[in-house]
């Protein structure tokens, strides 16, 4: 294959894996449109990011274009008048540069001059359906009055409250009256504007279990041409909460899903990944250190429940994600203070249907500034709208994972130079080694010796020992070995022998020394040492150590660039080695614990540096001789 | 009274474990390297733990060795308990006391705060596991071969032979070495001087350039890298045993291996195949 071909090939593949990233992301949008009073909803079969819709009617000309706010939308109102019977066209515009063009038809007749609902206990999803409430608990009858007509309407509503249910607050403008032995709440509203709301919530209680109650809604209406009657009947039935209970049961909870209920299938269940945004992307624009992500979801919890009575019951189901150890809200889990009422977990109302399973989707929110990963506990709890008693729960662990990148790059990169080391070292063999007298290996040789029995051996010792009795805080003892001493033999030996290589070759024989007489052959080890390597060479090639060639360091200036270099692999490679130790081990180290073994550690290792200049210095003539 | 040269040299006791091919020894100990990296279920590493010491069992290494792999052993156990008591970073965590309170002047507000964590304690045990396995197991492969035929194995391994040369030597410099170190140290004793310091490195190095260069003298009047190829008075050969127990261990590590990374791909999102799932839950609970 000539070398045009390969380019080719190359450029093929990248291409070919751009395109794939590319449409894999565009799954098919499909969408429809519900002309509505207010003009028109368009609903979306996924959340999609929607930058502006236009809308056009039947003739062509531009009725509206409306700029849509951040965010993914799966619902959005379109505030237009329409016609009857006429069609109408909405092209979406996606901020991913995709767009959605679809047609609706209007109804052939117009919407009734007024709508009248009339719900109790309010949030059933249907106003034609009985719904159960607990005895003694308070409920909430919703009625909604719209004006669909330019011409101002006067409204009269009687509220008819039957036997058995006590109204605990009638709300401002409207009067509770007694007539023939049943209470009325009535009230008047003109309304004026087409699209104007009269909306009122009436609180009721239901005294006596067994009882089923219908209250019923009359609106009188008028025109000024004429006058008509719109009626709402709304079924209670009142039961006590065990009889609900026995009946509501919380089936499954699965998280993650998406706002859909849908849940990934290539998510494990209970499982959340959560990368940090890193510092590269934040300054590209993305999100700032202490931006929090809260203000969107971080995922959604499915709640199924069922319900195996014969009337539909409002439940209030609550998402609360808790640390297992104090039995407390997860700070991390904790949904923002604007955000659920301030009550910190997510919660939700839903109808459940009689003998039918339902499923509620309640967002999760994550806090970035607390983001420890773990397992949680989520307690997912229903209870009967208006009681407080909690009547079917369900927990399920959840187990964060926060993906911290560089750790695993770092490591991946040291693996990286390990391994064109070791391949490095294989294929060139004795030709990289032929630059080197005989007289040469024999000192590096024996500076791996001294190397060995100066710090490996007193290390091994004193390292464990130090360790346990000082834990952590051991670097700073151990630090004269491990970097003192080291850094001054392997310093010393460039000075001796001046030679790019030389410090690789006396790294890897003691390496070697401390696998055959120490038994340390750690992968930890082989990483390090190839990076020490490799830092060591750049930072004594870079400093003029072995591009020079000549007598070592002999200013005070020379000392100090080498000291600061030296001090600087040193800085370099330790923190890889905290990286590796973090991936390979699963280990953790605070930021603060790092810094500080990086700061002492330069301290040492500078020091280390400037007495290798000295005993370099002296050693020299000697190795010459 | 601990003794360096006992406790660094090999012991000739001839165990079966003594008589493995020393490339063997080195493969099984790279490939346990590796696999203890991916290996995340505690059992599986408190398996690997107990066949290192039950084959220095075997090996019938001396009672000092046995004891000094004990002390190191826990030694380094609880070094990684002790430091992930302190920096356990995942939840739940209980706090069982405070070695630095967020009040302490100077230090509180650096670290805010320094809690020692009862599952920080228990994840370091399970986390310290690795490194006493490979310590244990180095051990025994030290303790078990002579460091030249593990010199030997390293050189048919394609490791060049002038660091093969370079790490005999060395070695050989050992005794050297502490012998120079004890004279110059009762030297500078008899002088009033310190017993260890940084200064003594002077003149202990000054004798070994010395050395070395009558050494170097010695070996290229003997020939030393004066062909390209080069013959061995000993020479190694992997029985039919050794090669199968090897290809076996390397597969069952390869497989360890790949299903730890694919479960890795998947648990971060970054590649998923569903007909892998049997894979993932595999695993999930049992690696």
């Amino acid at each position: 294959m000539t070398r045009y071909k390969r380019i080719l090939l190359i450029v093929l593949v990248i291409v070919a894996a751009g395109g794939y990233v590319f449409f894999r992301g565009s799954q098919e949008i499909a969408a429809q449109v519900e002309f509505t009073g207010q003009g028109a909803d368009i609903l979306l079969n996924l959340p999609q990011e929607v930058a502006t819709v236009t809308v056009t009617n039947e003739a062509g000309r531009l009725l509206s274009v409306i700029t849509v706010g951040p965010g993914a939308r799966q619902k959005i109102p379109v505030f237009i008048k329409w016609e009857p019977d006429k069609q109408y066209a909405f092209e979406l515009a996606l901020r991913d540069g995709r767009g959605v063009r679809l047609t609706g038809r209007t109804p052939a007749d117009e919407l009734e001059k007024v709508s009248f609902v009339l719900q109790a206990p309010y949030g059933l999803s249907r106003t034609d359906s009985t719904g159960v409430v607990p005895a003694g608990s308070a409920f909430t009858a919703n009625i909604l009055l719209t004006s669909h007509t330019d011409q101002p309407v006067n409204v009269l509503l009687d509220l008819v409250i039957p036997p058995g249910v006590e109204v605990l607050s009638v709300p401002q403008g409207m009067q509770a009256e007694q007539r023939g032995g049943v209470q009325h709440i009535v009230g008047r509203r003109r309304l004026a504007a087409i699209n104007e709301h009269w909306n009122e919530q009436i609180v009721l209680k239901a005294a006596q279990e067994g009882l089923e109650p219908v209250i019923q809604a009359v609106a009188n209406i008028d025109n000024g041409r004429e006058q008509w009657q719109m009626t709402g009947h709304a079924a209670v039935k009142v039961a006590t909460v065990a009889d609900i209970a026995r009946n509501i049961r919380v089936q499954a909870v699965e998280v993650p899903v998406d706002v859909t209920g849908r849940s990934d299938p290539k998510a494990r269940s209970g499982s959340l990944v959560y990368a940090p945004a890193s510092r590269l992307s934040s300054l590209a624009g993305g999100k700032g250190e202490h931006a929090r992500l809260d203000d969107e979801p971080f995922t959604y919890a499915g709640i199924q429940l069922s319900n195996d009575g014969d009337d539909h019951v409002l439940a209030l189901v609550t998402v609360k994600i808790i640390d297992p150890a104090s039995g407390a809200l997860a700070p991390v889990f904790v949904s923002p203070a604007h955000k659920n009422a301030g009550l910190g977990y997510s919660y939700g109302v839903v109808d459940l249907a009689p003998h039918a399973f339902s499923q509620v989707i309640l967002p999760v929110y994550l806090n970035e500034n607390s983001a420890f990963g773990g397992r949680y506990k989520l307690q997912a709890e229903a209870s009967v709208f208006g009681a407080d008693q909690v009547i079917s729960g369900a927990d399920k662990e959840i187990q964060l994972i926060t993906r911290n990148d560089r750790p695993v790059i770092i490591t991946l990169f040291m693996a990286m130079t390990a391994l064109l080391g070791i391949g490095w070292l294989i294929w060139r063999q004795e030709a990289a080694l032929a630059r080197f007298t005989s007289k040469e290996l024999v000192i590096i040789s024996l500076f791996g010796t001294v190397t060995f029995v100066a710090v490996n051996l007193p290390e091994t010792v004193l390292w464990d020992m130090a360790r346990a009795v000082l834990g952590p805080f051991s670097f700073l003892v151990t630090g004269f070995f491990n970097q003192t001493v080291l850094y001054a033999l392997l310093v010393a030996l460039v000075v001796v022998l001046p030679h790019p290589g030389a410090v690789t070759l006396m790294i890897i024989v003691r390496f070697i020394l401390n696998g055959f007489i120490l038994g340390h052959f750690t992968p930890v080890q082989i990483l390090t040492c190839a990076v020490l390597a490799l830092c060591l060479e750049v930072a004594l090639y870079a400093a003029g150590v072995t591009r020079k060639r000549e007598a070592g360091p002999d200013t005070v200036g020379k000392v100090a660039l080498l000291a600061v270099a030296c001090g600087l692999v040193d800085v370099v490679t330790t923190y890889m080695n905290f990286m590796a130790y973090m991936t390979l081990y699963r280990l953790f180290y605070a930021h603060w614990y790092i810094n500080a073994v990086l700061a002492a550690g330069f301290l040492y290792t500078a020091g280390g540096a400037a007495i290798g200049c000295r005993l370099g210095s002296t050693l020299r003539r000697t190795a010459l001789d | 009274m601990l003794n360096w040269q006992e406790l660094t040299q090999s012991e000739t006791a001839g165990t079966g474990i003594h008589r493995l091919d020393p490339r063997v020894k080195i493969t099984m100990l790279i490939i346990t390297g590796g696999l203890i990296v991916f290996l995340d279920n505690p059992v599986l590493l408190a398996i690997l733990l107990a066949v290192g010491a039950a084959g220095m069992l075997i090996a019938r290494l001396t009672l000092i060795k046995l004891k000094v792999v004990c002390v190191v052993v826990l030694l380094g156990l609880w070094g990684t308990v002790f430091s992930q008591a302190l920096f356990y970073e995942q939840v739940p965590r209980t706090v069982m006391g405070t070695l630095i309170s967020p009040g302490t002047p100077v230090l509180g507000p650096l670290t805010k705060g320094v809690y020692i964590y009862r599952e920080g304690m228990l994840h370091g045990l399970r986390q310290g596991l690795r490194m006493a396995t490979m310590t244990t197991l180095g051990l025994l492969v030290c303790w078990t071969t002579d460091s030249r035929l593990l010199l030997l194995g390293l050189v048919r391994m394609r490791l060049p032979y002038s660091l093969a040369f370079m790490t005999v030597t060395a070695v050989r410099f050992i005794p050297v070495l502490l012998r120079e170190t004890m004279q110059v140290v009762t030297s500078a004793k008899m002088r009033g001087g310190s017993r260890l310091s940084m200064q003594l490195l002077s003149p202990i190095l000054a004798n070994c350039l010395r050395r070395a260069g009558t050494l170097a003298v010695a070996v290229e009047s003997r020939a030393f890298r004066a062909q390209d190829r080069r013959t061995y008075l000993e020479e190694l050969d992997l029985s039919l045993r050794e090669k199968l127990f090897l290809t076996g261990y390397l597969l069952a590590a390869a497989a360890v291996v790949t299903c730890k990374t694919s479960y890795f791909c998947y648990q971060y999102g970054l590649y998923y195949v569903s007909a892998l799932r049997p894979v993932y839950e595999f695993t999930r609970v049992y690696l």
